[in-house]
C-alpha cells in the first residue's frame, strides 16, 4: 500500500518535469520590426513609425498636392482607437506632424483640432484689456486652414479553427479633407497584423 | 520507546508535503464586507480595502480578494482606484481557454486534488472575466476617459469568448469526472459513488433550470456597449452596424422576459434615430447581494480491507441563491419601471452546473487519496506497535490525529466574489424639460431627484444593497 501510495505521488507529478511553459512569441507582418522587439500584442514604436512612415509616403505622392504651391496649413483632428489596447494616439499624431513638417509642404494649425493651443484664442482676449499697447501684435491674423487630417486605429481579432491561434488585425486609417469644399482627397489604410497563442487576451 | 522510526517519518513527511503544498492564503476582511453590505454602506466597505490615509490596502496577488476590493472601491465612486485594482484582477486572470499544461497550473492542480481546491489560489471563473471588463467601462464613463471605447471592445471580445470557454470548461469538467472514475478503479479502495447519488445532487438542487449557454455573457454590458455607441458626440460611434449586433446578443443572454422586451424596444428606438439618441437618460441600478455557496458533508462510503480508516467524508459547495433589495425603480414622471437584464444568479448557477461534475470527481479523487494516505500512516503506527516501539496509547492518538488531519482538510471551495449583486436592471427615459428627474423605490419611497441642468445624455448608476437601507446615486454627463 506504501509503495503503490508513493508511486501515484510520483506518477502526478511527472508532468511538471515533462510539460514545458506554453511560448509567448508574437509574430507581426510589421516589416519593419526586427527580432529584437519584444513580442507584444500591442503597439509599439516600431509600428507607429511604420504607420505614420507607410500612410504619408503615399500622401505625399498624391497628385493633388503640387496643385498649391507654397505650404498647405493643416488641421489635425482626432485619432480613434478602436481597438482592444490603450494606445495613445499622440504617439501617432506626433509622429505625422514630425514627418510632414520635415518635407516642408505642411505647416500645421493650433487653432482647433487635436494640437489646439488655447493660448491662441486668448490672444485675442488681449484686444479687450487696456493694459496692452493696441497697436502691437496682430489682430485678425489667424489663417484658415486648408485641409483636415483624421485618423483611426481600429483592430478586429479573428481565432485559428484549432483555437490555438488567434491573430489581430490591426489597421491604421488615415483621411485628409479640404475644408473649403468637403472633398475627401486622399484616404489610405495600412494594415498590420499580429499572431500568436490563443491562451490569453491580447491585451 | 520514542525513538525516530524511519519509515514512519517519510509518511508523515510525505504527508505534510502533499497537504501543505496546496495551501493558499485565505481572504481576510471575511464578513465585515458582507456586514457593510447588508446595511448598503458602500462607503465602509471601500474602507476596509483602504488604509487611513485613502491608500489601496488588499493583496494585489490574490484574485478574489482583488475582484472584491475592485467592485467595493466602483459601489463607493473610487472610479480610478476600481479601474486599477480591475487591471490587476485581469493580470491575474488573462485566460482565454480552460487549460492545464504550465507547471504552475499543473503544481497546483496536484496540490489541490490532495487537499482540496480552498487551499488553492483562486482561479476565477469565466463570467467574473466579463465583469472585469464591464465595470472598467463604467470607470471610465465616469471619468469621462476616452478608454470607455477600448473597455467596451474588450468586453464584446470577452464575451465572444465567453460561450466557447465554458463550452470548453463543461466538457473538460465532464471529463475529469470520467477519469476520476477510472482512477477510482485503480487505486485499491472498492468506493461506490452510485450509493450516495441522490446526496450529491444537493449542490446543485437550487441552480435554475433551463439556462441557455448563451446566458453566460452579460446582457447589461451588450447594452451599456450599443448606449455608448448611440450617446456618444463621435459620429463613427453613431454607427448602427456597431450597435445592431450588440442589441442581438443582448436579447438572446438578458436574464428576463421583461429584459428582451426593453432589448427589442431599444433597438427599433435606435434604428429610428439612426444610431444617435440626444437627451437620453439612462439608469443602471444594481440590486441586493449576488449568490454564493454553502459547504455541505457527506460520509463517503469507503470499504477498505481492514478497519484502519477513523474518518472519511467528502465536502461539496452547495449553490445558494443571491437577495434582491428592492424589486424594481422606478424613473421620472412617467413611471418608468426598471428591467432585469442579468441575472447574476443565472449567469453563476450556470457556470456552477457546469463544473459540478469535474467539482464532485475531485472531491472524491481527494478522498480517496487522503484516505489512503490515512490507511498507510495508521498500518505503519500499528507495525510499530506491533514491534513495541510505540506505546499503544500514543498509537491511539496519534490515529486521531491522522484522521483529525483529513477532516480537516476536507472542505468545500466556497469562495464567491461577494458584492456582485442579485440583479442588474435598466431603465432608458427623455431628459426631463424640468431639468430634474425622479427617481423612487417599487414602492414609492424616494430615492433621489437628480438634477439633469445641460441638455445632453447622462448616465445615472444606483446601488442598493439591503431593502430599508438608501441607496447610492452617481451621476455623470456623457
Amino acid at each position: 500500500m506504501m509503495k503503490k501510495f508513493v508511486k501515484m505521488i510520483l506518477v502526478a507529478c511527472m508532468p511538471v518535469l515533462l510539460i514545458a511553459c506554453a511560448t509567448g512569441k508574437v509574430s507581426t507582418t510589421n516589416p519593419m520590426a526586427s527580432k529584437k522587439e519584444i513580442d507584444t500584442f500591442g503597439l509599439s514604436t516600431v509600428d507607429f513609425d511604420y504607420a505614420a512612415k507607410s500612410a504619408l509616403d503615399e500622401f505625399m505622392m498624391s497628385p493633388w498636392l503640387a496643385k498649391k504651391e507654397g505650404r498647405w496649413l493643416v488641421q489635425i483632428g482626432n485619432v480613434r482607437n478602436e481597438t482592444v489596447q490603450e494606445v495613445d494616439t499622440k504617439r501617432l499624431t506626433q509622429r505625422m506632424v514630425s514627418y510632414m513638417t520635415k518635407s516642408g509642404k505642411f505647416a500645421f494649425s493650433s487653432v482647433g483640432g487635436s494640437l489646439e493651443d488655447k493660448s491662441v484664442k486668448e490672444y485675442r482676449q488681449l484686444e479687450k484689456s487696456d493694459l496692452y499697447d493696441q497697436d502691437t501684435g496682430g489682430k485678425g491674423k489667424v489663417v484658415k486652414p486648408d485641409l483636415s487630417m483624421i485618423g483611426e486605429i481600429s483592430q478586429t481579432t479573428n481565432i485559428s479553427a484549432d483555437r490555438s491561434k488567434q491573430q489581430l488585425e490591426y489597421e491604421f486609417r488615415l483621411r485628409v479633407t479640404d475644408l473649403s469644399s468637403g472633398i475627401i482627397l486622399f484616404d489610405s489604410l495600412v494594415p498590420i497584423d499580429k499572431r500568436g497563442s490563443n491562451k490569453n487576451f491580447a491585451w | 520507546m520514542n525513538r525516530p522510526f524511519t519509515r514512519f517519518s517519510i509518511i508523515l513527511c510525505l504527508l505534510s508535503v502533499v497537504f501543505l503544498s496546496g495551501c493558499g492564503t485565505a481572504p481576510k476582511n471575511g464578513p465585515d464586507l458582507m456586514q457593510f453590505r447588508a446595511r448598503s454602506d458602500f462607503q465602509g466597505a471601500a474602507n476596509l480595502f483602504l488604509t487611513p490615509d485613502r491608500k489601496p490596502r488588499y493583496d494585489r496577488n490574490n484574485l478574489h480578494m482583488t475582484l472584491e476590493a475592485a467592485k467595493a472601491f466602483h459601489d463607493a465612486g473610487y472610479w480610478q482606484l476600481s479601474n486599477d485594482a480591475f487591471a490587476r484582477a485581469h493580470q491575474l486572470m488573462p485566460w482565454k481557454e480552460d487549460t492545464v499544461d504550465t507547471p504552475q497550473e499543473v503544481l497546483a492542480l496536484v496540490a489541490t486534488t490532495a487537499t482540496s481546491s480552498a487551499f488553492g489560489p483562486y482561479q476565477g471563473k469565466v463570467h467574473e472575466g466579463g465583469f472585469i471588463d464591464y465595470y472598467r467601462a463604467l470607470n471610465q464613463l465616469m471619468l469621462k476617459n476616452e478608454n470607455a471605447r477600448v473597455s467596451f471592445k474588450r468586453l464584446q471580445e470577452r464575451q465572444r469568448n465567453s460561450v466557447v470557454q465554458l463550452g470548453a470548461f463543461a466538457r473538460e469538467s465532464y471529463g475529469s469526472m470520467r477519469e476520476g472514475l477510472a482512477q477510482n478503479q485503480k487505486i485499491n479502495a472498492a468506493a461506490s459513488t452510485q450509493q450516495i447519488e441522490g446526496q450529491l445532487g444537493r449542490g446543485v438542487a437550487k441552480v435554475r433550470p433551463g439556462v441557455m449557454m448563451s446566458e453566460i455573457q452579460i446582457a447589461a454590458g451588450d447594452v451599456m456597449s450599443a448606449l455608448f455607441r448611440a450617446t456618444s458626440s463621435d459620429p463613427l460611434d453613431n454607427d448602427l452596424s456597431l450597435i445592431q449586433p450588440l442589441l442581438s446578443s443582448a436579447a438572446q443572454s438578458a436574464g428576463s422576459n421583461e429584459g428582451r422586451d426593453f432589448v427589442r424596444k431599444l433597438r427599433t428606438t435606435i434604428d429610428q434615430a439612426n444610431g444617435k439618441f440626444e437627451n437620453k437618460v439612462i439608469v443602471v441600478y444594481e440590486d441586493g447581494n449576488g449568490p454564493g455557496f454553502n459547504e455541505y458533508r457527506i460520509d463517503l462510503p469507503m470499504y477498505l480491507v481492514s478497519d484502519k480508516v477513523l474518518y472519511s467524508g467528502i465536502a461539496l459547495p452547495e449553490f445558494r441563491e443571491g437577495y434582491a433589495a428592492y424589486p424594481y425603480l422606478i424613473v421620472g414622471e412617467e413611471g418608468e419601471k426598471t428591467v432585469v437584464l442579468t441575472d447574476i444568479n443565472r449567469l453563476v448557477g450556470l457556470e456552477f452546473e457546469k463544473a459540478y461534475p469535474g467539482i464532485v470527481s475531485k472531491a472524491v479523487i481527494s478522498t480517496i487519496i487522503k484516505t489512503a494516505a490515512q490507511y498507510a500512516a495508521n498500518a505503519e503506527i500499528d507495525r510499530q506497535v506491533d514491534k513495541q516501539k510505540l506505546d499503544p496509547l500514543a498509537a491511539a492518538f496519534m490515529k486521531i490525529g491522522t484522521a483529525a488531519t483529513q477532516a480537516a482538510f476536507t472542505k468545500a471551495d466556497t469562495r464567491a466574489w461577494r458584492n456582485l449583486p442579485d440583479t442588474i436592471q435598466i431603465a432608458v427615459v427623455d431628459r426631463p424639460a424640468s431639468g430634474l428627474l425622479k427617481i423612487e423605490t417599487a414602492n414609492r419611497q424616494p430615492v433621489d431627484t437628480v438634477s439633469l441642468d445641460e441638455p445632453g445624455n447622462y448616465l445615472i448608476l444606483v446601488k442598493g444593497a439591503a431593502s430599508q437601507m438608501g441607496l447610492a446615486v452617481s451621476l455623470v454627463k456623457l
